[in-house]
This record gives C-alpha cells, sequence and structure tokens, in this order.
C-alpha cells in the first residue's frame, strides 16, 4: 500500500528537500501561468529556491486553489534574508497569504512565534479562523475580550503556539499582568519564560 | 528556549495606527496610546526580530512615523498599486455646487433602460444630500420606473430591516435597485460584496 504522508509530513519534505527536487516539484504539479515566472527568473538561485518551496507549501494548505503572487514572494524573501518590510498593498491584495507562508517555511523543532498585531478585534476572529484551519497554524488571539481567568493563561497550549495574534488595549492588561506573576511562581521554566514575555509585551499595553 | 526567544517577526497590520491612533493629534491625547508605543516592544526584542508594517495608507508623515517607530533603517518597501484591471477612473466636471443634484444624473442611463442600467454606488458625507440625490435622481426614470427602488438611499438614519432591504435589492440577482445612494454605511459592506 502506498505511504500517504499528513499534510505537516508533506510541508516538512517542501521545506527541506533538495533545490533540484522541488524546482522540479513546482514545474510538474503547478500550471505554468499561475506563477510570475519573469519575477522568479530574475532571482538567485537561493531566493528562487524559496519561492518554490512557498509555492508548494502555499499549494498544499490551500488544496491546489492559490499561488503566490509576486508582492507575496517578496514578502517571504525579506524575511528569509532577516529583513524589515514596508508592505503597501490595498484591501483584498492578499496581505494574510505572506504572514502565513513566512510562519509555515520556519523549521517547526525551532518552536517559533510570529505576533500579528491588528487593531480590529471582529477581524481577529476571521484571522485567528482563517490560520487555524485553512493554513493548519496554531493561532491564539489576545484582546481585551480575552478572558482574565487563571485558567486561560495557564498556557498548556504555549509549546505548540506558532501565532499570536494582538490587539494593544487597556483593560485586560493588569489583570494579565497580576496573572502571569502568579504563573511565574507556580509553573515550569518554560511557562514561567512565557509569562516573562506576557509581562514584557502586556506591561506596555497599559497605559 | 526561552518563550522571549522563540520570537521570530511580529507583523503590524493597518500600521498607520501608529500615527492615527497612537500619536497625540490635533492637540487631542493618542486614541490608542498602545499603539504609539510599539517602539518600547521593539526594543525588548533582539535584533534579529523581523517586523513588517502592512497598510494600504501611507502618506509620508504617517510612513515616517511607522519607520521610526518600528522598522530598521535597511527596511524594504514593497508597494503594489490599489489600481486593479477592472478599476477605470473618470472625472465629471460639476456644475454649480456640488450638492446640485442634477450633477448626479450621469449615473442614471438616458434614454433609461432598466436592462442595461449598471449597479452605481455613490458615497456621500452627508445623510441630507444623499437623500436628496436619490429622490432627483428617482425623478429623473421614465413615469413608470419611479418609486419602484431602482434608486435607493441608504444611511445610518434608517432602520435596520430597512437597511437589509436596500442593501439585498442592490446586490442580489433578483434585486430591482441599480443605483444605492450612500454614505460611508455601505463601505464596508460592499467591500464585502466587490471585494
Amino acid at each position: 500500500m502506498d505511504y500517504a504522508p499528513t499534510l505537516n509530513e508533506r510541508l516538512q519534505f517542501f521545506r527541506t528537500c533538495a533545490p533540484g527536487v522541488i524546482s522540479q516539484l513546482v514545474s510538474t504539479t503547478i500550471p505554468q501561468d499561475r506563477l510570475p515566472y519573469q519575477y522568479l527568473e530574475s532571482l538567485t538561485d537561493e531566493d528562487k529556491t524559496v519561492c518554490f518551496r512557498a509555492s508548494m507549501i502555499c499549494w498544499a494548505v490551500s488544496a491546489g486553489a492559490m499561488v503566490p503572487r509576486e508582492m507575496q514572494f517578496r514578502t517571504v524573501l525579506t524575511d528569509f534574508h532577516g529583513r524589515d518590510a514596508l508592505i503597501a498593498a490595498g484591501t483584498g491584495s492578499g496581505k494574510t497569504l505572506p504572514i502565513a507562508l513566512c510562519i509555515l517555511l520556519d523549521n517547526p523543532a525551532e518552536n517559533y512565534i510570529t505576533i500579528t498585531i491588528s487593531p480590529l478585534k471582529r477581524l481577529q476572529v476571521t484571522q485567528e479562523s482563517d490560520f487555524n484551519t485553512r493554513f493548519g497554524i496554531t493561532t491564539v488571539v489576545i484582546n481585551d475580550d480575552t478572558s482574565g481567568e487563571n485558567d486561560w493563561w495557564n498556557v498548556s497550549f504555549i509549546y505548540l503556539l506558532q501565532h499570536l495574534l494582538l490587539k494593544p488595549c487597556r483593560p485586560m492588561c493588569i489583570t494579565h499582568l497580576h496573572v502571569s506573576s502568579e504563573l511565574h511562581a507556580t509553573s515550569s521554566s518554560l511557562l514561567s519564560n512565557s509569562s516573562r514575555l506576557q509581562q514584557d509585551i502586556l506591561g506596555v499595553w497599559e497605559f | 528556549m526561552p518563550f522571549q526567544r522563540r520570537i521570530i517577526r511580529v507583523n503590524v497590520d493597518e500600521a498607520h495606527f501608529i500615527h492615527t491612533a497612537g500619536l497625540p493629534l490635533y492637540g487631542l491625547p493618542p486614541f490608542r496610546p498602545a499603539w504609539g508605543r510599539l517602539d518600547e516592544i521593539k526594543k525588548l526584542f533582539s535584533n534579529y526580530v523581523r517586523w513588517k508594517a502592512f497598510s494600504a495608507t501611507f502618506p509620508p508623515h504617517i510612513l515616517k512615523t511607522v519607520t521610526t517607530k518600528v522598522l530598521k533603517t535597511n527596511y524594504v518597501p514593497i508597494c503594489i498599486t490599489s489600481n486593479r484591471p477592472n478599476t477605470i477612473y473618470a472625472t465629471h466636471q460639476v456644475h454649480g455646487s456640488i450638492e446640485d443634484a442634477r450633477n448626479y444624473e450621469c449615473f442614471v442611463q438616458d434614454p433609461f433602460d432598466f436592462e442595461k442600467q449598471p449597479h452605481v454606488l455613490i458615497f456621500f458625507d452627508d445623510k441630507d444630500l444623499a437623500c436628496k440625490v436619490a429622490r432627483h435622481l428617482d425623478m429623473c426614470l421614465p413615469a413608470q420606473y419611479r418609486s419602484h427602488g431602482i434608486i435607493q438611499h441608504y444611511h445610518s438614519g434608517m432602520s435596520e430591516k430597512y437597511l437589509k432591504q436596500a442593501h439585498d435589492s442592490f446586490v442580489k440577482e433578483d434585486g430591482v435597485c441599480r443605483v444605492l445612494v450612500t454614505t460611508s454605511g455601505q463601505s464596508v459592506v460592499s467591500l464585502f460584496f466587490w471585494g
């Protein structure tokens, strides 16, 4: 019987396979007219490989519905090279996709976390569900609707967390600062480190 | 790994908020001061954390605030046009006052043909003006088409029920509304419709 890898296993393969393999995969999987080849051809081999990995990951998580466009590739490459970026693009131009692709390109073994700051709670609800279900990225929203209960903040998900959606706001901070200080005294070192971060981030929000 | 060192990147969506909500403006205190203090968060993280600022609104003064507060000096600007292949700009010379409802007759076909009249959305700042223009355009229709909801107004002074009916009549395939004269209340809805 054929071995059927899970989505996560496929993604890991796309992240790590040899440049020649990923290039071959792209050309046999994604119809040529869907990718901006003129742009891709202008890149170095290393950057092209990153774009091919992003393309296959995008193709896999969207079941063939989506491939990145030039703006999205450029954003991913800027991230790959460790640079900051200013993305000026209109509503509906697909700014969520590069956020997701950068996360999906991270090596899961590194346990990296991405923070996304946005102002609209209603939008955060949609985004949280989008990231979790559509892209399979473990995402949690923290805003002023977030529970102040210890249980919520006694976060067993923290180790798995990939993406934190934050809204800077006032009322939550003092409670959570308090709660996370309590956690600091009682939990494992992993959690106490995370609690420390909550203090750092949320401490600034409280003004 | 300590939690804080796990942070690899920070995305700031609607980054113009750093300026518009985070700074004191026009003699008023900041609307959401936390936005103006993202630079303090940035200092907590190591230099390799990548920051990205996303927005469609980067005029020079906002750009300056955003880049100063959250981006390293060697940041990469990635700009794509807001123009779309199906967007066409046109200008229409106003006669007299912009509040003269006759200036808006150009949005209704003449001679009027219901089947060929395109869907038109007209935005106003002012409810009264929106109503006035809607009434006038309705009067421009041939008598048998008037008061049938082909031209409708849409603003926050109307009931939820009316607004839903007007919206549905404009967006649904079997709806009769062809020209919706609206205040910004419709802008979010229309984004979802066309976006």
